[in-house]
């Protein structure tokens, strides 16, 4: 493998068409599904974490 | 990075498009997705990378999908790894449709490594990790892709 660049902002112009890929859908409204989802997942994330805490010695 | 799991829905939207066909079947893995780590709540680490680890889980079960529809329906797969995408119902109106169609026709490989490293800022490492490659591959898929997207939109940029 002959590429050796870390650093992949070498293409502004291009990086900036790409990184508005993640701007466009940042815009996009979030359906109340996925915010539904989003929220399960939390509690359900923080009642691991609880879990993992009180069975810690 | 943040635990918050709705700021992380941006990033599994474009990733989600980067694998799947079109739109819709996007957004359904995006829900599949946070579903599949509901379950799995417990295997996540707290002050870890939650957004690599949504993406671990989101590239899984687009494969688990990709298999069960080859199963259901061989020589119908709808998977992005096994061939490029041109369909004609592609609702991507994020941006300049050369830069839709460019990332659409190119190898699903290039794409998904340009996806993550150029447009979500997920590191090499990180990409290697999730792709389960080595990092020189990674290097090697995002400068094709790169240098695919360059010719392409060299016009407009």
């Amino acid at each position: 493998m002959t590429e050796t660049r870390d650093v992949p902002g070498i293409d502004p112009e291009l990086d900036k068409a790409l990184s508005d890929l993640l701007a466009q859908t940042g815009k996009e409204a979030i359906s109340p599904r996925l915010s539904e989802l989003a929220q399960r997942l939390e509690l359900a994330l923080a009642g691991a974490k609880a879990r993992r805490g009180g069975s810690a010695p | 990075m943040s635990d918050d799991v709705l700021c992380h829905i941006p990033a599994l939207r474009a990733y989600s498009r980067a694998l799947c066909r079109n739109r819709s079947d996007a957004e359904d893995l995006v829900q599949e997705t946070l579903l599949r780590a509901i379950e799995h709540a417990g295997s996540y680490r707290p002050g870890t990378n939650m957004r690599a680890w949504l993406f671990t889980i989101m590239r899984n079960r687009f494969f688990t999908n990709c298999r069960k529809a080859a199963r259901e329906a061989p020589g119908a797969a709808d998977c992005a790894s096994v061939r490029p995408q041109v369909g004609p119902d592609q609702e991507w109106h994020m941006m300049a449709i050369e830069l839709h169609a460019a990332l659409q026709a190119m190898p699903a490989h290039y794409r998904e490594a340009i996806v993550l490293v150029g447009a979500l800022g997920v590191t090499y490492i990180d990409a290697a990790r999730l792709l389960d490659c080595d990092i020189g591959t990674i290097k090697s898929r995002v400068n094709r892709a790169r240098g695919q997207l360059r010719r392409v939109l060299e016009p407009e940029i």
